[in-house]
């Protein structure tokens, strides 16, 4: 049997210290910034009475699709006992959890009063999706840590049994964040069954894209090798979801676009003169999906390390493009109050409204990044999250002997790595 | 004990009112709902009834569009594709459903039915502002206080002023005897009598009235939210 030693990382050079300096200002900016809002209140964001729910909201369920579509894949790697991708199931739990808290850090920095947290665990309304989130985030939480602890334990059958309550936690997330915004009945651009599915697949590419560019890096920065072959295999799974992913969104558009009343908001969105109409075709569609799919096509670029991450990355910005039509469009555009009617009014009935993220809402964006970046830098230096070869491993059964040796030989360079 | 007062509140509307509010009890619904009926014809669009309610509940008027607080608006609306057809003045105002989405969505709820009377209220203590009930309510009628007020805007001492970060919107003016026959502020002041409030289920009440002999519409029916804000006119 193949095995992966897993270790922490050295940590000790002045790049890596630099790196842990200029994330953590930064993500200082992020507390800044929330508290700033939160003593001031909203006026000093760009967001409305109309849009009131800007771009925390849209970089929050950005991380919730990447938590849990890294949580997915992990999970079922060492549910279906895939020992090639094995190489990222910590990582990718790992990775999990941290974009969890990321998630629930900027969600609750959005919030009018951050200060009062834990109000919705005593006030329980079983009818509200975020009520019940509450409860889905923390037991999701709670299970990806265990099931972090499980694997640093080495211990099979606990990782197995956690395995799958994580990869059915992370559905149950997926849905239950789409659900936010599915059930919003009196808003026509936010009702939709699609919703929860959308997410699925779309945080399971994004999250399998993520653990590339998140791998490739670190094994670059600390001179770790990885078998090539890991990213050609993992590139095909993405590119199937991609393709899946473009098939969803343009049925939904599709659908959207034949019925009348959705018709308005639909041609807005797609050639109403807008921000969005970037968005849609050339963020989404065009760097999101066609490009990747181009490229994990092409024979002469499929092969190539550099071209898959570049793949990886334009298909996480995509995905961003699309959480971000899942969340703005329904607010930019009036509310029918009066069907039939041209309305106006003082507080704005009857017009697009715009949104253009200020100052602090920048600062809490890019905070939140650099916290994510800060808490992965220093979690691979203090846990054993990375083997220390990632060498590929094609058949366990032909190759057994040989590949015990293998493992021997990397066996003692763990506690050196280790002691390091 | 229960039959007795059953047969002393049965006896008199009004006390058991009275009752139902002493003893904090989940009154039936169905023997007081507060309603309004807007008459979009007679409203000439002088906006009277916004400043009313500004200066009754002190909803803060900022001066910057993007985050000024309307409990209630008056909107003008012009049928779509009727050249020549008359623009007509709606004012807009929560309508206080039955089955209020913003209830259903709240994660605290920070926002309920009072059980006495129906009306919608925001618990300003317990809302953590997340704004979800303002993505679902489907008229437009709640907003969160983005700003501070300063103290020159609090007109009404009898009234706290809004808090800043949470959810806010219209209450009927639950502060003020309304089982006594105290009217919303907006109501009162109104010139043209263009809104009418009162229990919906007494049938002498003038809603009542209204609602059984004239045609009433409701904004948005199909989303079955059971308004209880009617329409005349539009
Ligand atoms: S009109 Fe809006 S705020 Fe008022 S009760 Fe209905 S959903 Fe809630
Ligand atoms: S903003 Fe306040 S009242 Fe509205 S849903 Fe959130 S907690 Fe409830």
């Amino acid at each position: 049997m193949a095995k992966y030693y897993f270790s922490t990382i050295e940590g000790k050079s002045p790049r890596y210290w630099t790196w842990v300096v200029l994330l953590g200002l930064v993500a200082l900016g992020w507390l800044a910034a929330s508290t700033i809002r939160f003593y001031t209140g909203f006026h000093i964001t760009g967001l409305s009475n109309s849009v009131t729910w800007g771009g925390a909201k849209v970089i929050f369920v950005l991380f919730v699709g990447l938590s849990a579509g890294s949580l997915m894949i992990s999970g079922l790697a060492v549910l279906f006992n895939q020992k090639e991708y094995k190489v990222l199931s910590r990582v990718a739990a790992f990775n999990a959890v941290l974009f969890m808290v990321g998630a629930l850090a900027i969600l609750i920095s959005d919030w009018g009063r951050p200060d009062r947290l834990f109000l919705p665990f005593y006030n329980i309304n079983p009818r509200s999706m975020l009520s019940l989130n509450a409860f889905i985030y923390s037991t999701y939480m709670t299970i990806g840590v265990l099931y972090l602890w499980a694997q640093f334990k080495e211990s099979e059958k606990f990782a197995k049994i956690l395995g799958i309550a994580a990869v059915i936690a992370a559905l149950f997330v997926h849905s239950g964040t789409g659900f936010i915004f599915g059930i919003i009945n009196g808003r026509d651009m936010f009702f939709s069954s699609m919703t929860p599915l959308a997410f699925v697949v779309a945080a399971l590419s994004s999250g399998t894209a993520l653990a590339m560019i998140m791998l490739h890096l670190t094994f670059k920065y600390t001179d770790r090798e990885i078998d090539r072959r890991f990213f050609l295999n993992l590139s095909k799974i993405m590119l199937g979801l991609i393709i899946f992913v473009m098939y969803i969104v343009t049925i939904e558009r599709l659908t959207h676009l034949y019925a009348p009343e959705f018709q308005h908001g639909e041609t807005f969105i797609m050639f109403g003169g807008n921000f969005l109409n970037f968005v849609l075709w050339g963020q989404v569609f065009l760097i999101g999906l066609i490009l990747p799919i181009i490229i994990l096509l092409n024979p002469g670029t499929r092969q190539r390390i550099g071209w898959i991450l570049a793949a990886s990355a334009m298909h996480v910005v995509g995905v961003l493009g699309e959480r971000i039509l899942f969340i703005i469009p329904g607010q930019v555009l009036p509310q029918p109050i009066l069907p039939g009617y041209e309305v106006t009014s003082g507080f704005g009935d009857g017009v697009v409204w715009p949104y253009i993220p200020q100052f602090v809402e920048w600062m809490q964006f890019v905070g939140i990044f650099s916290l994510i970046g800060l808490v992965y830098i220093v979690g691979i230096k203090v846990l054993p999250l990375l083997p220390v070869e990632g060498v590929y491993v094609k058949e366990a059964h032909a190759e057994e002997p040989a590949e015990e040796e293998a493992a021997e030989s990397v066996g003692p360079a763990e506690p050196a790595a280790e002691g390091a | 004990m229960g039959g007795l007062l059953a047969a002393v509140t049965a006896a008199t509307p009004a006390s058991q009112l009275v009752l139902a509010k002493a003893m904090g009890s989940a009154g039936p619904r169905t023997k007081l709902q507060y309603a309004m009926v807007v008459d979009s014809n007679k409203c000439d669009g002088c906006r009277v009834c916004e400043d009313a309610c500004r200066r009754e509940n002190n909803v803060p008027l900022y001066g910057d569009q993007r985050y000024d607080i309307y409990w209630i608006r008056v909107a003008q609306a012009t049928p779509h594709e009727l050249p020549g057809a008359e623009e007509r003045n709606v004012p807009l105002l929560c309508v206080h459903c039955e089955d209020p989405p913003c209830v259903h969505v709240c994660p605290t709820k920070a926002s309920f039915v009072r059980e006495t009377d129906g009306i919608v209220l925001i618990d300003e203590h317990r809302c953590i502002g997340c704004r979800y009930c303002v993505i679902a309510c489907p008229y437009r009628a709640r907003a969160i206080t983005f700003k501070n007020i300063p103290d020159e805007m609090w007109t009404n001492r009898e009234v706290p002023k809004l808090m800043l970060g949470v959810a806010t919107k219209c209450t009927f003016c639950a502060h003020r005897k309304l089982d006594e026959g105290e009217l919303p502020a907006c109501v009162e002041e109104c010139p043209m009598n263009a809104l009418t409030f009162g229990n919906k289920n007494d049938p002498s009440s003038d809603v009542a009235q209204i609602i059984a002999e004239e045609r009433v519409t409701v904004l948005r029916p199909n989303l079955e939210v059971k308004p209880n804000v009617f329409y005349l006119g539009v």
